[in-house]
């Protein structure tokens, strides 16, 4: 089959999948807080513009967790990031990796919810995918399919 | 009074049959179900080749945009791939490649900018076209129509950028 195989794990409850979507955008925003303290200018402005949309998804994710019945998941105290951030390219990559994990996390997000659920995670999609193409400066084929990616 | 029913060994012999009638209903193999994502994957297929064809008429009428374009005209052809079933039987070249099929209703804008906006507005609906497409579609075929859409709104938004 060319479509991608998805059964390496299993299907998550919809506060599962929520809950995953949260614990991302509360690493995203750690992320942002990072980032923007290297950036200058536009860039900046960017990296501003993701913090806030990040949080506003973040609460609105929370939200839709205790509609559930559910406690949201708190932010951890600290993150590791993936290297020492140091340089405006630095932190230029470190935005690029921040949107494409999520973009991995929102699309297993889709897979598992349903309904408008479902739709909402592939709009968040867009837009993440939107947001890691203009840090990287291009396009990939298939946002958060790691299956699918060359 | 022997002659007065069945014999045993007809009895047996007939219960033989039962089972073996029995046995080879329960084996029979059923029909293929049809598979539910099929017509949801063919919608965004044609979707994804009027993009393509789109991407092949630009780059014919105007040569100067191709080097531009041709990543984006690559992703959506791999998007192409990636919706369309695997070909059936020996001899998978044998059915015509749909990017080879000429496309003649496609009009294409005489300027590099009408040329973009039309691509971008072309992208953009594709994209918005994936995210209801897969509302009903299996897990499986979600994630890959959810991909494909991020990648058009991606595409939308970098020629936005280049217009």
């Amino acid at each position: 089959m060319a479509s991608p195989d998805p059964n390496a794990r299993p299907p998550a409850t919809v506060v599962q999948a929520l809950q995953s979507a949260l614990a991302g955008e509360h690493a995203a925003i750690y992320g942002y807080g990072v980032v923007g303290a290297h950036l200058r200018g536009r860039a900046f402005t960017r990296a501003q513009t993701a913090y806030d949309v990040h949080r506003a998804r973040r609460d609105q994710l929370q939200q839709l967790v205790v509609e559930q019945r559910a406690t949201p998941v708190a932010a951890s105290a600290a993150y590791r990031l993936p290297r020492p951030v140091a340089t405006a390219a630095d932190a230029t990559l470190l935005a690029t990796e921040l949107e494409e994990r999520l973009a991995a996390v929102w699309v297993d997000a889709v897979a598992d919810l349903r309904g408008q659920l479902r739709e909402l995670a592939a709009q968040v999609l867009q837009d993440v995918a939107v947001r890691a193409a203009t840090w990287r400066g291009g396009s990939v084929p298939f946002p958060g399919l790691s299956e699918q990616a060359r | 009074m022997d002659q007065a029913g069945p014999s045993r060994r007809a009895v047996l012999v007939g219960a033989g049959l039962l089972a073996v009638a029995a046995c080879s209903t329960g084996t029979e193999p059923e029909p293929p179900k049809p598979d539910p994502d099929l017509p949801i994957r063919s919608l965004a297929a044609a979707g994804v080749r009027g993009l393509v064809a789109l991407y092949d008429a630009v780059s014919r009428a105007h040569p100067d945009l191709r080097a531009e374009l041709a990543p984006l005209a690559a992703e959506t052809a791999a998007h192409l791939s990636a919706l369309e079933p695997p070909a059936t039987g020996p001899t998978p070249s044998a059915s015509p490649s749909p990017s080879a099929t000429p496309s003649p209703s496609i009009t294409v804008p005489a300027t590099a900018a009408a040329v973009l906006t039309a691509l971008v507005r072309a992208e953009r609906h594709e994209a918005s076209l994936r995210v209801t497409q897969l509302a009903s579609a299996s897990a499986a075929l979600a994630r890959l129509l959810a991909a494909i859409g991020a990648s058009e709104a991606t595409h939308a938004t970098l020629l936005r950028a280049g217009s």
